[in-house]
Parts: C-alpha cells; structure tokens; sequence
C-alpha cells in the first residue's frame, strides 16, 4: 500500500474514530439530560403548582370571609337607617316589620341567610328575624333552640358576639349540613347594629345585631373551575404552563441535536478535505522523492553510476536519504574508474 | 576541531561513500602511521590525493579541514 494512502487511512480513523464516538455517545447524553431537565421542572412546577395553589386557595377562603363580612356591614347600616326612618322604637314592632322580615329572608350570590338578633345578656345571644320566621322570635339558640348541642362550633361565634352583653362583631366557621359528601363549614359574621331597642315584655333595651353566613365555596363557582376545590384550578393552570415550558425544553434540546449533528457533518466533510490536502502533501513531499530517488538507484543498478541523485539539497529524511545514495554512487564511480585502471 | 581518525573518516565517507574506510586505512598503512592527528593527517591526504579517481573529493576533505583549523 502506497505512503500516501496509509496517511489518508491515518487521518481518515484518527479524525473520524472521535467524531464517530462523539456521535454515538451524543444522543445518550443529550437524552440523559432531557430526561433530567424534564425531572427537575416536573418536581419544581409540581412544588409550585401545590404551593401556589394552597396559597391562592387561602387567599380565596379569606377573600370570601371578607364578603360574608361586608355584606352583615351593609345590612347592618341599612338596617340602622331601616329603622330610624320607620321609627321603630321596639323590637316588638321590628318583628312586626314586613320590611325587616323581608330582609331576614334576602340571599345574595352565596346562599346566605341573614338574620337580625338581640343581645339580652352575658352571652345571651337570640333569634328576632331569621328565615324560619316567628317561631323563632326571642328564642335563645341554646336554651330554647338546643343549637349549640347540634352545632358545637356555633357557641364561640355567637357567644362572643354577645360577650358581656354588648353587641359586639364576631366571625367564625361552624359545620352545618352536607356539601359534597361531607360536613360542611359555613362562616358567619354577626355586626352591631349601633342601635338598641326596647322589650316591651321585660322593660330592657336590647343592643341590636345583625348576622350573615355562607358557604364560601359559593362564591368560587364562576371564578374557579372547581368551587370545591379553587385552588386545584390554580393549580392545575400552573402545571399547564409548566407542561408548555417541558414542550419548549424539548424544542430546545431537538434544535441543540440538530445543531450537533449540523456540526458533526461539518466535521467530517473538514477530517475529508484536511484527509485530501495531507494526501496531495504527502505525494509532494514525501512519496514522489521518493520514487525519484528510486528511479536514480534503479538507473545505477542497470550501471549508469553517473547519474546525478536528485534531493541531495534537502534539510530532512529525504536530503540524507539522498546523501548517502550520493556517497555509495561516487563509490561505485571510483570503484569502477579504479578497476578500468587495473 | 581536533583531526581524529574519526574526524577524518567522516569527512572521506561524506565524499567518497563507504569505500572511503578502505582508502583511509591503505593510505595509513603505505605511511607506516596507525592513528591520525594534527602533525600527519596532511600527509595522509596527500597520499590519498595520489589517487586520481578521488582526488578532487579529497580537495573538498582537505578544504573543509583547513578552514576548521
């Protein structure tokens, strides 16, 4: 096999051998850390999918507290003005009130109930307007009622909102009914109405409050996929997003092996050309000196010993090779010359 | 540069080739000398000189020596 093609040969395996393993190893890799990339965002969307969803639920629940409790406000300052304009001086004549007792059955967006209560006492805390109607009228939702024994949770609201005998604005959850499968919490407020009036049955003057309660989650149905769950739809929008920035990853990760393999085409096509230039160089420099100087040695061989070695002038392999086929020349010329004299 | 046996030898085979030990040691052998150096290497080279077939190579020996000196 000629010199030049076992450099080419040469060239052609150190350079593509490399870019060959490089090839072969490159899709695992990139795979590997795809895969990895994929990991890491699943785990961070997922921490901030739940953690941004609890959160966003919380804000939720007390967005929706606050509403339970601005709307016992605004009953409360209508009721106040209700009844300064009617002039009702008792809460004998508030029962009677078919305005009043209107109010007592009003439900907004979250199927509240609302209610107009008096405070008779330390803690003695009872019915005057509620949606079940008169029956409950001065009722104490204890003792008369025996609410606190179906719904303990009730006590610590109601109670506090009558602690001391004062009308004073108390809110909290108590479990009432069933919504999806399970006890429900309804949160309350009860707001003083800034206005007391008289029993005409005990001569007292009874501060006045009004109440609001409601399932929060009613509040949730046209702003959340999901009124039992709000948060989950938050949730479940983030994942989506973070769903999108998997597929733009992996867009990004196919443009990057493309690229790769771009670059490694590039590579071969420049291991061929320098496989090319090394080939004509070689034929230059090495191998045609060389069948120049075997051309010469074949010339003395067939006894033209004058013949001139070609090369002699060269710094490398090919300058010595040349100078000793020069010097074993001149001494077959006098070899020869000496024996003609002889 | 000291003239040797080495030295001298070199510079014939740079010129002559591989015959250039024979005509050394001949030469070495006609003057009756068994080592080469600063007092007989020129008698040496005119001994060599004598041979026609290699005395213009022995010229460029004998230049190059003396231009070392």
């Amino acid at each position: 096999m000629k010199i030049a093609v076992k450099v080419v040969l040469i060239i052609i395996l150190g350079g593509l051998v490399p870019v060959g393993i490089f090839a072969f190893l490159t899709p695992g890799l990139i795979g590997s850390l795809q895969a990895e990339s994929f990991k890491a965002i699943d785990s961070f969307g997922g921490d901030v999918a739940k953690n941004i969803g609890d959160k966003a639920e919380g804000y939720l629940f007390k967005s929706g507290e606050q509403t339970v409790m601005k709307i016992a406000q605004e009953n409360a300052i209508y009721l106040r003005a209700l009844i300064k304009a009617k002039g009702i001086k008792t809460i004998q004549e508030l029962a009677s009130d078919p305005d009043i007792q209107a109010l007592g059955k009003h439900t907004w967006y979250g199927k509240e109930y609302v209610w107009i209560a008096g405070v008779f006492g330390d803690r003695d805390w009872r019915l005057l307007v509620h949606p079940l109607g008169s029956e409950v009228f001065k009722k104490h939702v204890d003792h008369d009622l025996k609410w606190y024994d179906k719904y303990p949770d009730l006590r610590p609201v109601l109670e506090g909102s009558a602690r001391g005998g004062t009308a004073t604005q108390n809110c909290g959850y108590y479990t009432f009914g069933e919504v999806y499968g399970s006890p429900a919490k309804k949160y309350l407020c009860n707001v003083p109405v800034g206005i007391e009036l008289l029993d005409e049955d005990t001569g007292q003057m009874i501060p006045i409050m009004t109440g609001a309660g409601a399932y929060l989650d009613s509040y949730f149905k046209d702003i959340t996929a999901s009124e039992q769950l709000p948060g989950k739809t938050i949730s479940d929008e983030i994942i989506t997003y973070v769903n999108s920035a998997k597929d733009s990853v992996k867009a990004s990760f196919s443009k990057a092996v493309s690229q790769i393999n771009m670059y490694l085409a590039i590579a071969i096509v420049v291991i061929l050309v320098i496989a090319g230039i090394a080939t004509y160089l070689v034929a230059v420099v090495v191998s045609n000196p060389l069948i120049d100087l075997a051309k010469s040695a074949e010339r003395i061989g067939k006894g033209e010993i004058n013949v001139e070695i070609p090369h002699r002038g060269r710094d490398d392999e090919i300058g010595v090779l040349a100078e000793s086929m020069e010097g074993m020349r001149r001494s077959l010329e006098i070899a020869s010359e000496t024996m003609k004299e002889m | 540069m000291t003239i040797t046996y080495e030295v001298l030898l070199e510079e014939l085979r740079k010129e002559v080739g591989p015959l250039a030990k024979t005509f050394l040691d001949k030469a070495m052998d006609s003057l009756g000398i068994s080592d080469i150096n600063e007092g007989n290497y020129r008698d040496v080279i005119e001994v060599l000189k004598m041979n026609p077939a290699i005395r213009k190579y022995i010229g460029n020996v004998e230049k190059r020596l003396e231009s070392s000196q």
